[in-house]
């Protein structure tokens, strides 16, 4: 073997690690913080529009304010996102962000065929948004940090659940469908709840420690 | 003709190699972790870890969490000597081909 097959070899097998070590969180600790905050606000709307405005919130409406709500969640994370590739000077669009989007594409693009064609249908809305997005969070498990990883588990395992038992929890009438109220207590407690846990999580456990620290002195344990 | 003499030979060594390239992925490593990826033994690595610690390329921290353990990284200097080494290997491959 020359000494340039031997050079190429190494370079193959120094890549092939990298690539395997590499972790991309593509929902930061922050983002998360926010998503659930405005989540919480989502369900006040619709407790505001039960018990102040009279006349709880339209199928409509419900869509209007969680995609408010998805939009400006959406837009704190790419702030966050960005901030974060430019504290460690990497591109925005860096390779672990190219994955996190082709991972995560085709669950969201189902999530959002299906929302077209049930929209008047708040509760299969919600149950269809948990469900995607868990399954969106879990095919970037190759290359997501643990913390995410049981995110993405949670939401699945949740909207799995509710979506065979959500009639004889919360409508033991067939006939009619949980109200808007309802529905976004739902949407609360999982993209509220759960995000507030993930972020408190993340920063319990130092996972979004990503600037090198000064190097020790000591050697006792190296 | 090449330089051989530009390769650091530290770092030229495929156990080390492999362990600076980790730590060059992620921003740190308990040393579980590199333990378990690498498939190498407690002593074998903590005897790479300590000559790379030697050279100022590698730092660590202790920490308990829920149990204690010892988390790795790359230092500045040791992040710059593997991007050396990176270019010194391409350099090798590039006038191999021209």
């Amino acid at each position: 073997m020359t000494d340039s097959d031997s050079a190429s070899r190494q370079l193959r097998v120094i890549r092939s690690l990298m690539e395997r070590a590499t972790i991309y969180r593509s929902i930061s600790a922050p983002t998360a913080l926010v998503g659930g905050l405005l989540s919480l606000g989502g369900f006040a709307m619709a407790y505001y529009a039960k018990h102040h405005r009279h006349h709880p919130l339209s199928p409509t409406e419900f869509l209007v304010v969680w995609l408010v709500v998805l939009t400006l969640t959406c837009l704190a994370n790419v702030i966050f996102l960005s901030r974060g590739a430019a504290r460690r000077s990497e591109s925005f669009f860096s390779s672990g962000m190219k994955c996190a989007l082709t991972s995560l594409a085709p669950a969201f693009f189902s999530a959002a065929v299906l929302t077209t064609l049930m929209f008047h249908r708040p509760i299969q809305l919600a149950l269809i948004w948990i469900t995607l997005y868990g399954i969106g969070l879990l095919a970037t498990q190759h290359f997501a940090p643990r913390s995410l990883i049981v995110l993405g588990t949670t939401f699945f395992l949740t909207g799995c659940a509710l979506l065979v038992t959500w009639k004889h929890f919360f409508m033991p009438d067939p006939r009619i469908e949980p109200s808007a109220l309802v529905v976004s207590g739902i949407m609360a407690a999982t993209f509220g709840g759960y995000h507030l846990a993930y972020a408190a999580a993340v920063w319990a456990l130092g996972e979004d420690r990503d600037e090198p620290v000064a190097p020790t002195t000591g050697t006792e344990n190296v | 003709m090449f330089d051989f003499d530009r390769l650091d030979k530290l770092i030229h060594e495929k156990g080390r190699l492999a362990i600076m390239t980790l730590l060059a992925a992620r921003p740190n490593w308990p040393f579980q972790d590199l333990k378990a990826e690498l498939k190498m033994s407690d002593g074998n690595l903590i005897t790479h870890l300590r000559a790379l610690h030697q050279a100022g390329y590698v730092a660590y921290r202790k920490e308990i969490l829920i149990r204690p353990q010892t988390r790795y990284e790359l230092t500045a200097r040791g992040r710059k000597a593997f991007q050396t080494y990176l270019h010194v290997l391409e350099e090798m491959v590039r006038s191999a081909k021209s």
